[in-house]
């Protein structure tokens, strides 16, 4: 049997994560892009996240942006 | 019935109460480990739709659920070396900064907390695909197709949701991918007329997932994307044929060796049986395929299954690092059944020859086999691992009329090798033993002696007559009688003891032919002079056809009447067909004896002065 693990986070955690990584603040204030296409980010279109060290990448919810950021 | 069980049911849970129900969940989800999370979701479902609690088990069950539940149902047919592969999805969510922060450099999914979840599942599949279907091929081939292959899968699972999945599929997967390349457009469109047919996850990403794993092996990495797009070209043109339509049925390249085998007509079948297609099978293989999918039509299900068992008893076929073939590998889509048969590679580097030589087996020598499938015309043997099949005119040095009499599937019979062919690896048997062969064990009549026969079966245009206990002769249908006399039909010949005259023999294809009429002389000459034009006689109707009514004038003396004589006629002979009876009796004339011919035309004997008048005055009856 193959197992498929898919990671994710839930919009209650993800705001927490967001706030963890003191970057929720700079999100309300239209202070984030995303990491690939340079799109202002807001709430409803954050698609994905990955740690790079002690570093948060955030990705708009574009297909393009999120399979960029996995590669 | 069911509310009987339910009240039964009810009545056990009141007298034993919560335990039971908690035994009964427990040993439900041990049953099925995935019962737990259906089980879950059921639970937390309603509290997160009212109240927005337990919203990260809610998405959790919800995703895996479904995602287990599509792939399970559309990917369990794609094998692996044989074996079953199941995918089994988990879905792991991080909740705080220092769980982030572990799954360095892993994509983590935002998953919206909202009662529907058709946005995150397809999501999630998109991220899970490039890993499951056809992974390793995927480097060798352009980025526009793989995203078409993932799109007609996303595009599945929705469908199997709701018309709401469908749009967010449109909006949020299809449109932003069409708009930066057309040709995943086009490739989509194929895509789904293959899937709508049954060959897109059975043939297409079956083969694409076997022939990656070879190109992995190899470490290949040329771009094979024009072999992938023709070979989606050679599965379209099936798909979409018409009826009658001929179409290639092979497909290789330097990397596909693929046949398809189209089971549709079971008439065919009946009578041929599965051994054409047996042979047909081995042609494929033999000129390089690595994979044969056998395509059933619903009106052949039936022999779909025979051809199935017959293809497992064979060994070249059967090996378990291969796929092996059973009625639960047999793949169903809609009104298709469609099965992957791959050559035993052991075999197959072992060679026929060799093991045949191995086990002693070649031609002349005596096997004894199983019949696994038997047909009209021929029967499949399974011997020494083996498959072979014997013919209907090699079952018997008699004629055989239909294998099916002389054989019972499951039965063990003795066979002689007749032929190996090294290059199809047909193997024909024969029944036709020497020791038993007739022609050397019996005394054979000769040319011109009368003998006597049983005639046994009809044989199409001739009588299956035997001579003896085991020698046959043939008598030809137009050599039962000089007349056509009651006494020598066909039918009323069958069982009885008859002269006949030998009137050919033929040694080396072991034929007698013979006749029952020419055991006395041809009488037509007399009849000439005995039944001259215009002598009437009062005959017996014996025959009533549409255009022709045969009459008894003397006994086993026949003469026959047209209809337009009886429409002339008129009155209660204007419609003969509904007004003649067999017997009745009718006052002809003769107007022709055609001595060649052997017939005498008649007419009747009202109208015979008004057609002759020449001629009037019937002679009378002597």
């Amino acid at each position: 049997m193959e197992k498929i693990k898919i990671d994710g986070i839930v919009d209650s955690d993800l705001a927490k994560v967001l706030e963890e990584f003191d970057l929720y603040s700079m999100l309300k204030e239209g202070k984030l892009a995303c990491s690939v296409c340079n799109k202002l980010l807001v709430w409803d279109n954050i698609g994905a996240i990955m740690a790079d060290g002690e570093e948060l990448k955030i990705v708009c919810s574009e297909i393009e942006c999120i399979e960029n950021l996995k590669k | 019935m069911f509310d009987k069980l339910f009240q039964e049911l009810i009545e056990k849970l009141t007298n034993y109460g919560l335990p039971t129900i908690l035994v009964l969940v427990l040993v439900l989800i041990v049953q099925n480990p995935e019962r737990a999370e259906k089980l879950k979701l059921l639970i937390v479902t309603p509290f997160f739709k009212l109240l927005k609690w337990f919203g990260r088990s809610y998405v959790k069950s919800s995703l895996t659920t479904k995602l287990n539940k599509f792939f399970e149902k559309n990917l369990s047919d794609i094998s692996n070396c044989g074996k079953k592969s199941e995918i089994k999805f988990k879905i792991d969510l991080s909740t705080d900064r220092n769980d982030v922060i572990k799954k360095n450099g892993k994509l983590i999914i935002r998953f919206k907390e909202t009662d529907d979840q058709s946005q995150n599942l397809l999501m999630a599949a998109k991220i899970a695909l490039p890993t499951i279907i056809c992974p390793h091929i995927r480097p060798n081939i352009d980025p526009y197709v793989t995203k078409a292959i993932d799109l007609a899968f996303l595009k599945k699972l929705a469908d199997n949701i709701d018309n709401h999945a469908k749009l967010v599929f449109t909006k949020h997967f299809l449109s932003p991918e069409i708009a930066e390349d057309q040709r995943i457009n086009d490739l989509l469109r194929d895509l789904i007329s293959i899937d709508r047919k049954g060959f897109f996850v059975s043939i297409f990403i079956n083969e694409l997932n076997y022939v990656g794993e070879g190109i992995y092996a190899d470490s290949d990495k040329l771009n094979r994307t024009d072999e992938v797009i023709k070979f989606l070209d050679f599965l379209l043109a099936i798909a979409n044929r018409e009826v009658n339509e001929i179409n290639e049925l092979q497909y290789s390249s330097s990397i596909f060796g693929v046949g398809v085998i189209l089971l549709a007509k079971s008439d065919y079948a009946s009578a041929q049986g599965v051994n054409p297609y047996l042979k047909r099978l081995r042609k494929n293989f033999y000129i390089g395929c690595n994979s044969v999918y056998i395509v059933a039509f619903p009106k052949s299900w039936d022999f779909f299954a025979r051809l199935i068992n017959s293809i497992n008893k064979d060994n070249r076929f059967d090996d378990p690092n291969v796929y092996r073939l059973s009625e639960n590998r047999v793949l169903s889509y809609g009104s298709l059944k469609i099965a992957l048969v791959r050559f035993n590679t052991l075999f197959f580097d072992t060679s026929l020859e060799s093991h045949l030589s191995e086990s002693g087996i070649n031609v002349g020598c005596k096997i004894t086999g199983k019949v696994i499938d038997v047909s009209i015309d021929a029967a499949v043997i399974s011997f020494n691992t083996l498959t072979g099949h014997v013919k209907r005119s090699e079952v018997d040095w008699n004629t055989c009329l239909d294998c099916r009499i002389f054989f019972s599937v499951g039965s063990d019979y003795n066979f002689l090798i007749k032929d190996i062919d090294m290059s199809t690896g047909n193997i024909e048997l024969t029944r036709r033993f020497n020791e038993d062969d007739p022609w050397i064990k019996s005394q054979i009549p000769v040319e011109g002696e009368t003998i006597s026969v049983v005639p046994t079966a009809f044989g199409g245009l001739y009588l299956i007559c035997m001579y003896g206990a085991d020698i046959e002769v043939k008598l030809p249908l137009d050599e039962l009688s000089w007349v056509n006399d009651i006494d020598s039909y066909p039918e009323n010949l069958i069982g009885k003891f008859i002269d006949v005259k030998v009137i050919y023999i033929d040694e080396k294809n072991r034929t007698i032919r013979v006749s029952k009429r020419q055991v006395i002389d041809n009488p037509w000459p007399q009849f000439k002079n005995l039944y001259s034009v215009g002598i009437s006689r009062t005959g017996q109707v014996v025959k009533i056809e549409d255009q022709i009514v045969t009459v008894e004038i003397d006994p086993g003396i026949f003469g026959r009447i047209t209809s337009n004589s009886f429409r002339m006629a008129g009155y209660e002979y204007e419609n003969h067909k509904e007004n003649l009876v067999i017997g009745q009796k009718l006052d002809v004339v003769v107007t022709k004896v055609w001595t060649e011919k052997k017939k005498i035309s008649l007419e009747l004997k009202r109208n015979y002065d008004i057609l002759y008048p020449s001629r009037k005055g019937i002679k009378p009856v002597n």
